[in-house]
């Protein structure tokens, strides 16, 4: 019983939410400033998150998010609300990312199948909640941005909209303008990348 | 490496090694921007609305200029191409040639010259209706009406 009236009660705040923010797109059509201001509170730091791991520089990471949140204002007019707005926002940060990307012709480490080794399992979870693996988890942390750091931006920006944002396949493959099967097989190969370069501080770690 | 099918990469994904990953991606702490940065983004953003208001205002402005020139323009095009028409029937085709107005001077002299004209045939006593009047009445009196004169 109780059980059912949180989740009625979950299901009220989604859609206060969901309305709230419909308001708020609303608003933001008329250029209102300040609805656009509770937009940015609701979106800046996933925003930055992204942006961040696809620029290595974070002051620059800092600069595309702000052009982002402009182009965004300048051009609500255009927004047709096929998508959510949490799409359109990445797909604005994806593609200001991809120019930034053509414009320093940055090279990536490009990950490719033939330098996988895929099936191999680790085992990781069991020791993050652990007080005296902080320190372990911390640095985890930093090997695993280290390693979306050294992939492809195709491969990372599928990871991160898919693993990090939760978005759905097809999602993704509308915010990228790919096929589902590709962000599948990219979503995989991310992946294996990542576990690989884990699996290799695991082990070095483990050897010391 | 043989490529792999639909389904195939669904279980594949599905793996506990790529779900591990996942968790690790998910789990990866936020990025909390700076005050500063928001302030800074605040200062952009009423810059872009000041500039979309002045932008605004002037369309508000200029518009309305523009079309009314534009309809004076297509209505000065409208009378230009009627004016220049070929004539209907029953129209003069040759040029117009204006007459003179009577001069008002000249009018009082012939009204002048005629009356004494006739004051010189008629006298100075009768006007000229007169004469002929008594002439016919003169011409209606008998002989016998002469004789008892």
């Amino acid at each position: 019983m109780e059980l059912c009236l949180g989740a009625t009660r979950l299901s009220e705040r989604r859609t206060d939410q969901n309305g709230s923010e419909a308001a708020i797109i609303e608003r933001c059509r008329r250029q209102d400033v300040e609805a656009f201001g509770q937009l940015i509170d609701l979106y800046q730091n996933r925003v930055f998150g992204f942006v961040k791991r696809m620029v290595p520089n974070a002051e620059e990471a800092a600069d595309i998010t702000q052009e982002v949140f402009i182009r965004a204002y300048q051009n609500f007019g255009r927004f047709d609300a096929r998508s959510s707005v949490r799409t359109w926002l990445f797909r604005i940060a994806y593609h200001l990312c991809v120019d930034r990307a053509r414009k320093v012709e940055r090279t990536p480490t490009q990950v490719g199948l033939a330098d996988q080794e895929f099936g191999e399992e680790i085992d990781v979870s069991d020791v993050r909640w652990q007080p005296d693996q902080l320190a372990l988890q911390s640095e985890l942390m930093d090997v695993v941005e280290e390693g979306i750091r050294s992939m492809s931006d195709k491969l990372r920006s599928v990871l991160l909209l898919h693993d990090r944002e939760d978005m759905a396949y097809d999602e993704v493959a509308q915010l990228l303008g790919v096929p589902v099967g590709t962000v599948k097989s990219r979503l995989f190969l991310a992946r294996a990348h990542l576990q690989n370069v884990v699996k290799a501080y695991l082990e070095g770690d483990n050897g010391q | 490496m043989k490529p792999m099918g639909p389904d195939r990469i669904d279980e594949r994904l599905e793996e506990s090694g790529q779900q591990v990953v996942r968790a690790l991606v998910r789990d990866l702490p936020e990025e909390p921007v700076s005050l500063a940065w928001r302030s800074e983004l605040n200062e952009k953003l009423n810059k872009a609305a000041a500039s979309r208001r002045r932008v605004r205002r002037f369309w508000n402005i200029t518009a309305p200029s523009l079309a009314l020139s534009a309809a004076c323009a297509l209505a000065f095009m409208m009378l230009g191409r009627t004016g220049s028409q070929a004539p209907g029937i029953g129209q003069p085709t040759g040029p117009v040639v204006s007459r003179p107005a009577p001069d008002l001077a000249s009018e009082l002299v012939n009204a002048h010259q005629e009356a004494v004209f006739v004051s010189d045939v008629a006298g100075s006593g009768l006007a000229p209706t007169e004469v002929s009047e008594s002439s016919a009445q003169h011409g209606n009196i008998s002989d016998s009406d002469l004789e008892l004169l």
